[in-house]
């Protein structure tokens, strides 16, 4: 029973499916009592077999499967949760964690190697390029390892590494060493040779120094990188299949040594930085991962002095990382020799290898140098390493600041002088420690023009020593970003606090801040926290001038959240010039705070002598009646826009007097209107002709009658010379959604449809009037709306021509009797020719009515014969009308009516 | 040259259309009249009954005198409409070439009295029929061309 249970564990581990791993649930599925369950369970866990996650209901983990997925150890037994679970396994060094700056510099080209050698399917070849000495083997190695832990690898697993530079002077078998050949292919191939990509088949191989490859061997390469096969040197005739990983490595730029056709085949190009653009606290992580190694192989404790620690940690090496290690033993040896007897070597600058000791590098690191006589011990980097980075301690050291003096209500003056102590004691450190390279690189550039920007849009005093400061200080968060989120995370709550704090006191700063920080953003993609923000703030106050200086201040004072700031902002950044601060008045605020703010805000500007209020309404209108400051004029205005901002702005800036301003902004200050009805639009049809309103009144009567009752369109007639000469401005257009225009000539309006007269009427297609009336009628409404248009139209023909009856009803008998014809012929008849008989044959009833038939024909007999059928369909269909009129319609009449149809 | 001169309330409409081409075998038809040359309904009508095969021009009446009397039309077989007596007065007053007048169909006013089925007419209209009898201008009355001529004078 016990296995039974151990085993339905291991299944849903395996699929990890843990929900299903609790006593309940185990219970339910093989069918055996909760107690029972219950307590196998308790043993397996005694035994270890099983960890314990508790949480709501408690599950289990089969540990030896987990342990399998995840590829290592697991110490713990019982967890909290299943985050708790993976986040211990992290802490484990595992392959990439062994990296020195793995959640530093280096964090972005970890995730890169990562997510290049897991891309699925079968992971992508890479190319590491950095300099000499910084770590590209080892990077490779540590994918190959991360890649095995993952489970990447099929087969053997193996990590093989080729330098290319050993075979720089016989391509040949650096081709024949990776492709593999056969016995005889050249001079000395005695028998057969797998090759290595075959011995790394499933596995990683590693080609460094890849600059060295020779284009035949470069060829060969991307044509198995192609298609995973290649021929033996020296056997054209048998593919052989490998599934090889690679990863390259070059010190040169990839695109001046490669074929492009191989650079194409390596989707990922990873730059591995050199030591130098490392940060501070990531080479005293490796000079002390160094110096221990020494420490160990000598097994003697090593101590070094002030000036070469600070060349160790300063000097540009040549071969970087490499070139550090190499002069560290080169410096270890040479001290252990004068040191034989102690247990202690102390490193002193003599040690160093005299070319660096030489160089020209070496006069500017020297000069930085204070307390030249101390010595430090190499245990003692430790405490360095573990202690947090400069950064971290800054920013910890202006947190707790500001906490002290919220706490004992101190002044703010003096929180603002430690504080700034706290920033410029690390702007020194970092200052000391900077490696300064002659060419400035991307971000350096781009973060000195912004700062030159800033100075000079808000005048500011900032010296190129201090755009080099602000330099250095974002050049180390860069290199820190991942620490200091990580930190500001746990801080996030006295850190909005002291944000905020700020914002209400340091208006000025704030707001030159948002510019920087979203400068910094959009230009180099920089993630300014709130916590840098904040030293941003500190650094500035004390290069603003704006206390002494400003004379005039200018406030916006708005109700919503940020009205006013926003009015503020785009103000000042029309006039490029910092006019306006703002005090915004969220809605569940009351003027009493509002009034402190000011109060607050007008303290910490200093003395001034004008003061301008912009405020919208209400309350805000009053405010000035609260200012403490007694010694200023205050002028306030409302109704502010960011249309008079602007204009009162402009006046500040050319110094004219306050009411001049005032009155001219007063002046120009009207407000227009304009509705653009659109929601209120009707659709219109247009009625126009050339010939005048009259015709334009009866086509708008014939449209107007046809259309379905329903439909939500008006026919309006309108005066032709007019749409001529205003086009599309007429009023009608404007006030309407016009359709089309009907009528005789076409007005010519820009994208407006014209349908002429006949056309609507004549023409059986009616394209135009489907295409624009379709949103608006269904195909059954357009078709009746086209019936009746040509209905009404004869109607209108036919009132002019009737005398005695009544021509509406006298159209729908003929109309019918019509349709009915139409049926019987089984012929449909043209619009023309049933316009044309709807008056015939109404005229012609009138006629019969009146006793007026026409009795002749051309000839009636011969018509008769030979029309008989025609002239009895008449009949027939014509019956109703003829009882209802009380007439008889005669063979000649009849006639006529089959000239209509004969012509159609 | 014109086949024929058509007193016809209606103008052109089916009747006059086919009957009267065909019987007169016109190849233009002419509508002389004032009202349809600015009235843009009443010129789709009268074009709706256009014959096939049969030019149709429309002009006021003094354009009408002018193209018939310029001889521009001699090379058509014309058939030319008028509304009303008045205006069929007027062509033969001023066009020498039209020597016939028919009288198709005028509408019953107040004023009118019938003279025929069709043919309705006031006194100034017939003073003016006696008129054009006088100057030797035939006026005969028949509403479709198989309708045996009947003269005027004779009605009134």
């Amino acid at each position: 029973m016990r296995d039974r249970i151990l085993d339905e564990i291991k299944i849903h581990t395996q699929n990890n499916d843990y929900e299903s791993n609790s006593v309940v649930e185990v219970s339910k599925k093989l069918q055996i009592s909760r107690n029972a369950v219950a307590s196998e369970i308790r043993q397996l866990f005694a035994q270890g077999k099983l960890i314990k996650i508790n949480q709501r209901p408690i599950v289990y983990l089969a540990k030896e499967v987990f342990e399998q997925i995840n590829n290592q150890k697991i110490e713990v037994h019982e967890v909290n949760s299943l985050e708790e679970l993976v986040s211990s396994n992290a802490v484990i060094e595992k392959d990439f964690e062994k990296l020195i700056g793995f959640n530093g510099s280096l964090s972005e080209l970890v995730s890169q190697c990562k997510g290049t050698i897991s891309y699925p399917p079968n992971g992508l070849p890479m190319m590491l390029y950095g300099p000499t000495g910084t770590g590209k083997s080892y990077i490779a190695r540590l994918t190959y390892e991360y890649a095995k832990r993952k489970g990447l690898l099929s087969k053997e697993q193996r990590f093989i590494s080729v330098n290319c530079s050993e075979y720089a002077n016989n391509p040949e078998l650096l081709t024949a060493n990776l492709f593999g050949h056969v016995k005889g292919a050249f001079t000395g191939a005695e028998k057969d040779n797998e090759g290595l990509i075959a011995l790394s088949d499933g596995g990683i191989l590693f080609l460094d120094e890849v600059h060295n490859l020779s284009p035949e061997c470069q060829e060969k390469l991307f044509q198995f990188m192609d298609s995973a096969e290649y021929h033996r040197v020296g056997d054209n005739e048998n593919w052989y299949a490998s599934n090889v990983k690679l990863i390259f490595a070059t010190t040169e730029k990839p695109e001046d040594v490669l074929l492009k056709t191989l650079l194409r085949r390596i989707p990922m190009t990873i730059t591995v930085p050199s030591l130098k653009e490392r940060g501070l606290h990531e080479r005293v992580e490796l000079l002390y991962s160094m110096f221990k190694t020494e420490q160990e192989k000598l097994k003697k404790n090593i101590q070094i002095s002030a000036k070469a620690y600070s060349i160790f940690l300063a000097y540009d090496f040549p071969g970087n990382i490499g070139g550090l290690r190499g002069c560290i033993q080169t410096c270890c040896i040479q001290a252990m020799f004068s040191n034989q007897e102690e247990d202690v070597i102390v490193i002193q600058l003599h040690d160093l290898p005299k070319d660096i000791l030489e160089s020209e590098q070496l006069q500017s690191i020297t000069t930085n140098f204070e307390n030249t006589g101390d010595i430090i011990a190499v245990d003692e980097l430790d405490s360095f390493i573990k202690a947090e980075s400069y950064i971290i301690q800054m920013l910890h050291n202006v947190l707790t600041t500001f906490q002290t003096h919220t706490e004992n209500d101190a002044n703010i003056a003096e929180m603002d002088v430690s504080i700034n102590q706290n920033i410029h004691e690390y702007f020194d450190k970092i200052l000391y420690h900077a490696t300064l390279s002659t060419d400035k690189d991307f971000y350096y550039k781009g973060i000195e023009n912004i700062f030159d920007m800033i100075r000079n849009r808000y005048g500011l005093s900032l010296s190129n020593n201090d755009i080099l400061t602000l330099n250095c200080f974002i050049m180390d968060y860069r290199k820190n970003y991942i620490s200091v989120r990580n930190w500001s995370y746990k801080q996030a709550e006295q850190i909005s606090e002291l944000l905020s704090y700020l914002e209400n006191h340091k208006y000025y700063e704030a707001n030159i801040t948002k510019e920087i920080t979203n400068y910094l953003h959009a230009y180099l993609d920089l993630d300014i926290l709130d916590i840098v923000k904040i030293v941003f703030m500190f650094y500035l106050s004390n290069v603003t001038n704006h206390k002494s200086e400003k004379k005039r201040l200018a406030v916006i004072l708005a109700h919503g959240f940020s009205t006013a700031s926003s009015i503020a902002e785009a103000t000042n950044q029309f006039l490029d010039t910092y006019v306006f601060d703002a005090i915004d008045m969220p809605i569940n605020q009351d003027v009493q705070t509002i009034i402190k703010k000011l109060n607050e805000y007008l303290n910490s500007m200093g003395k001034f002598e004008e003061l301008f209020l912009l405020v919208d309404m209400g309350s805000l209108e009053d405010i000035y009646k609260g200012i403490q400051n007694k010694q200023a004029n205050i002028g306030i205005i409302n109704n502010i826009s960011t249309k008079t901002a602007l204009e009162i702005g402009n006046g500040i800036i050319q110094n004219r007097p306050m009411e001049d301003i005032f009155d001219e902004v007063i002046q120009y200050s009207k407000t227009h209107y304009h509705i653009e009805k659109n929601q209120l639009k009707k659709n219109v049809i247009l009625c126009s002709c050339a010939s005048g309103m009259g015709t334009a009144e009866k086509l708008r009567r014939i449209l107007k009658d046809s259309l379905p009752v329903d439909v939500p369109i008006e026919v309006q007639t309108y005066n032709y010379n007019e749409l001529v000469e205003k086009g599309i401005h007429n009023k009608v257009f404007t006030d309407n959604h016009v359709l089309f225009i009907v009528g005789t000539l076409n007005p010519n309006i820009e994208n407006l449809p014209f349908i002429p007269i006949e056309e609507l009427i004549i023409t059986d297609s009616f394209a135009v009037l489907n295409h624009e009336l379709q949103s608006i009628m269904s195909a059954e409404q357009l078709d009746t709306f086209k019936k009746k248009i040509l209905k009404n139209f004869s109607l209108s023909n036919i009132m002019s021509s009737l005398t005695i009856l009544n021509p509406n009803k006298l159209l729908e008998h003929v109309a019918d009797a019509l349709d009915r014809l139409q049926n019987a012929l089984d012929k449909t008849l043209s619009s023309s020719t049933c316009f044309g008989l709807y008056v015939h044959i109404s005229c012609l009833i009138e006629r019969l009515v009146m006793n007026k038939e026409v009795e002749t024909y051309l000839d009636v007999d011969e018509f008769t014969k030979e029309n008989q059928n025609f002239i009895n369909l008449v009949k027939q269909t014509f019956r109703e009308v003829e009882e209802y009129y009380g007439v008889d319609i005669s063979i000649p009449e009849i006639g006529y009516i089959y000239d209509y149809i004969k012509n159609d | 040259m014109i086949q024929l001169l058509r007193v016809d309330h209606r103008l052109l409409h089916g009747q006059v259309a086919f009957s009267w081409t065909s019987a007169v075998s016109a190849d233009c038809i002419l509508v002389a009249n004032d009202d349809v040359v600015v009235n843009d309904l009443r010129k789709t009508t009268i074009k709706l009954a256009q014959p096939s095969g049969v030019k149709l021009v429309m002009k006021s009446m003094k354009d009408a005198v002018e193209a018939i009397n310029s001889g521009v039309t001699d090379k058509y077989k014309l058939l030319v409409v008028v509304e009303s007596i008045k205006d069929a007065k007027m062509l033969v007053d001023q066009c020498p070439s039209v020597k016939s007048v028919n009288l198709g169909g005028t509408k019953a006013t107040k004023e009118t009295r019938q003279i025929s089925k069709a043919m309705n007419v006031s006194t100034d209209e017939e003073n003016m029929i006696k008129e054009m009898v006088d100057k030797g201008v035939e006026v005969e009355i028949r509403m479709v061309p198989t309708d045996k001529k009947v003269k005027a004078e004779s009605v009134l």
